[in-house]
């Protein structure tokens, strides 16, 4: 969906310009083991934890996947890792050619970390 | 004394769907949502999953029927088993703040904790 002149500020990102889920699955794993290794639950740095991980995790998408048009929106869920259940899911209203979720995990004696980004593209 | 023309004016009066829904909306139907999906409100492992499928579907049917057009939706929920055991949910948003918002629900009772997050996403 182009205008005459070809300029598609308009339009959904061109191939080249989408979302790569890989790259940035890629990242999520990263950003986990090295703020999360050797960490145990604290309850009262825990949330600390958890946004100093979102926002690495924000910080490095927008830097090196370097897409203007989207926007990232990263959930960090961080257990204590202690046997009990638990059951996450996310449904989305959105355009499935431009946008994504990325999710990765971290497990370790003390605690258990869920990360899952949404990008979403805007026009 | 002169009577007053009636100017007809036309404005373009914005239908609902067209409206920015304000937090207090979101979180009505949020809570709604856990409302409708919640039943006895025990936790057991094997019926978790479809509480929380149901729970999301139910928010983000609502939320789809009501929202702007030009708005995305994000729906996750986390059904956690109520211990002793701690855990902490973190959003990093790497947005425009002055017109998307982030909007959540935080259930609890004595089997389990629900939270259940929204983020509206203008495109």
């Amino acid at each position: 969906m182009t205008a005459p002149n070809g300029d598609s500020a308009a339009a959904p990102p061109a191939q080249r310009q989408k979302f790569d889920a890989a790259a940035a699955r890629r990242v999520l794993g990263e950003v986990l083991r090295s703020e999360l290794a050797n960490t145990k639950y604290e309850a009262d740095e825990v949330a600390q934890l958890g946004k100093r991980v979102g926002e690495t995790i924000n910080r490095r998408l927008s830097g090196e996947m370097a897409l203007e048009q989207y926007k990232y929106v990263t959930s960090v869920s961080i257990f204590q890792n202690s046997g009990q259940g638990a059951r996450m899911g996310t449904s989305a209203i959105w355009d499935p050619d431009a946008d994504a979720v990325v999710q990765d995990m971290f497990v370790s004696d003390s605690i258990k970390c869920v990360a899952v980004v949404f990008a979403v593209c805007v026009y | 004394m002169d009577p007053q023309q009636q100017q007809q004016q036309t404005t373009a009066t914005a239908t609902p769907s067209q409206k920015q829904l304000s937090k207090d909306e979101v979180h009505k139907f949020l809570k709604s949502a856990v409302d409708l999906a919640i039943g006895s409100g025990e936790y057991h492992h094997r019926a978790v999953s479809e509480l929380q499928n149901n729970i999301t579907q139910y928010a983000i049917k609502k939320l789809g029927a009501v929202k702007p057009a030009s708005t995305k939706c994000v729906v996750t929920c986390t059904v956690v088993q109520n211990t002793d055991a701690g855990f902490h949910i973190t959003n990093a948003l790497h947005w425009d703040d002055s017109c998307d918002t982030v909007v959540t629900y935080n259930f609890q009772n004595k089997a389990m904790n629900i939270v259940l997050t929204a983020y509206l996403i203008t495109t």
